[in-house]
């Protein structure tokens, strides 16, 4: 889930968001945020919500600020200024509600849990579980079976053909960004949900998500799709396990599969 | 009556290397031009500016009495511009009927995905199929398929025949009859100088970037056009 958004950016545009550590965080904080000001809204609105507002943050960086920085031929000139939004996503945050830590309440939801042949399953991980395939099976959709996704595939492959037979490059730019910010929304939610959310989280969550687009192999929807669920339920399975081995499993996997492919001579 | 293309006084350079330099050429709606000439004669150069993928150029273009944007792909699309690339350029990760599907435009015109299919029939058999499982045959007729579908009002061909059998360079050309007869504007760049001035209008050649040689093609040879390839002076 972490991943995805960064990894679809990353394909289709071609340019590593680094400020894709705030989305999430900013994920989190505006789903607190929307509880903090309507303690009544249901939970899917506080999804949507955080999505949205995310999309939006997006979609204004993509359009006012990254797509220019793309001009250039250099495309560290595009890191670089990422990076810097980055800075400012996170340090604006700070100004606004403080360095604290905040999660999510999530009630009785948090200790529920049932048991299927002599397993106890919690509630809240299989809830997150569910709606991350849930945005990986709607994103796969878009991807692959509308129109948007086939003019969002065209230009990964080749942007200047692409505009060429009329694709609005630019504007699929801007929805892709948007998507991928929306996406890290979701994460930033799920995260906030079990455990607390700093407005320092970014850094670390951008490594996960650096992961998980090495994983998948970069830019490949599918691979990412494929690497964001296996860590994903690794990180499920293994806070099961161990509740405080934290990301610790996560990292593991990661590494073995990395020297797995080191052996086998294929990187990515 | 207006001109589908109005050239006039066009360079273009990369870096300090000039890769065209003053070309001037007009081209009227429906006319089919053979664009030849050796290696490096600027013909790619050429269609890149007009498909607006290179900016580095001075010059004025018209397309259709409308002023050329400077590298600007979608504008060069909204012009009703379309190339068959070098290389053909499909996209990789669509199928050949998406490739078809989002070569459309909002243009009114004779080629929809039927027609196109009718003209290729192996667009048909082989629609669910990437690209990289086609022969490089049946990826020209998609290449050329996508650019139909945009049902644009000047087509151009780049390297129209590289690395195809004699059987499917046949079936290119005698798809080209049908292409023209629609009243599109083709400019064509192969390299059989005599194939390409079968089917053409008229043929303009380039050496070095400029033009040597532009007339009626009809009957034109590879030896009337020797001069004006090798840049030879009488
Ligand atoms: N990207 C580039 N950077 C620098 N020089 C280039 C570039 N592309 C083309 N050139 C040079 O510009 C000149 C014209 O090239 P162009 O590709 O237009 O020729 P062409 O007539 O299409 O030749 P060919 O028959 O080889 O396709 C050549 O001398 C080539 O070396
Ligand atoms: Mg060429």
């Amino acid at each position: 889930m972490i991943g995805a958004g960064l990894a679809l950016n990353y394909g289709i545009l071609k340019v590593l968001q680094l400020a894709h550590g705030e989305y999430i965080t900013y994920g989190a904080f505006a789903a607190v945020g929307a509880i903090v000001l309507f303690p009544d809204l249901p939970f899917p609105i506080v999804l949507l919500a955080a999505f949205l507002a995310c999309a939006l943050l997006g979609a204004v960086a993509q359009w006012l600020i990254v797509e220019r920085a793309m001009s250039y031929r250099d495309e560290v000139v595009a890191m670089l200024v990422t990076f810097g939004m980055a800075v400012v996503l996170r340090d604006s945050l700070v100004e606004v509600v403080g360095a604290d830590l905040r999660g999510l309440s999530v009630g009785r939801l948090g200790q529920a849990n049932f048991t299927v042949g002599g397993l106890t399953l919690g509630v809240l991980p299989l809830l997150s579980l569910g709606i991350a395939v849930a945005s990986f099976g709607l994103l796969a959709f878009l991807t692959f079976k509308t129109h948007l996704g086939r003019q969002i595939r065209a230009v990964s492959d080749l942007p200047d053909i692409a505009a060429l037979v009329g694709v609005p490059v630019k504007r699929i730019h801007v929805i892709v960004a948007a998507l991928s910010a929306g996406l890290a929304a979701i994460a930033g939610v799920l995260l906030a949900m079990r455990a607390s959310v700093s407005p320092f989280s970014g850094l670390d969550n951008l490594l996960i998500a650096f992961e998980v687009v090495v994983l998948g192999g970069l830019g490949s929807i599918r691979g990412v799709l494929w690497a964001g669920l296996l860590l994903g339920m690794t990180q499920v399975v293994s806070t099961w396990l161990d509740s405080n081995a934290g990301l610790f499993y996560v990292h593991l996997v990661f590494f073995i599969v990395l020297v797995f492919r080191a052996k086998t001579g294929r990187l990515s | 009556m207006t001109m589908a293309l109005e050239i006039a006084e066009l360079s273009a350079s990369y870096g300090q290397f000039r890769a065209l330099n003053g070309v001037s050429i007009s081209v009227s709606q429906g006319e089919t031009v053979a664009l030849v000439g050796a290696n490096g004669a600027g013909k790619s150069t050429f269609l890149r500016i007009l498909c607006g993928l290179m900016d580095s150029w001075e010059g004025q273009i018209a397309v259709g009495g409308t002023q050329l944007a400077r590298g600007d792909p979608l504008k060069s699309s909204h012009l009703g511009l379309a190339l068959v690339p070098e290389g053909r350029m499909l996209f990789g990760s669509l199928t050949v009927r998406e490739n078809l599907l989002i070569g459309q435009t909002d243009r009114d015109g004779p080629w929809d995905i039927d027609a196109i299919e009718r003209l290729f029939p192996v667009i048909k058999e082989r629609r669910n199929a990437k690209p990289s499982e086609l022969s490089g045959g049946q990826q020209q007729m998609v290449a050329i398929g996508r650019a139909l579908a945009a049902n644009p009002r000047i087509l151009l061909f780049d390297e129209i025949s590289l690395g195809l059998s004699p059987v499917v360079v046949r079936e290119v050309y005698n798809a080209l009859s049908s292409i023209r007869n629609e009243g599109v504007t083709l400019v064509i760049v192969d390299q059989d100088i005599s194939r390409v001035c079968n089917v053409a209008d008229s043929v303009t050649c380039f050496f070095k970037g400029t033009v040597t040689f532009h007339g009626p093609a009809k009957g034109v040879t590879a030896d009337d056009l020797h001069e004006a390839y090798f840049g030879g002076r009488s």
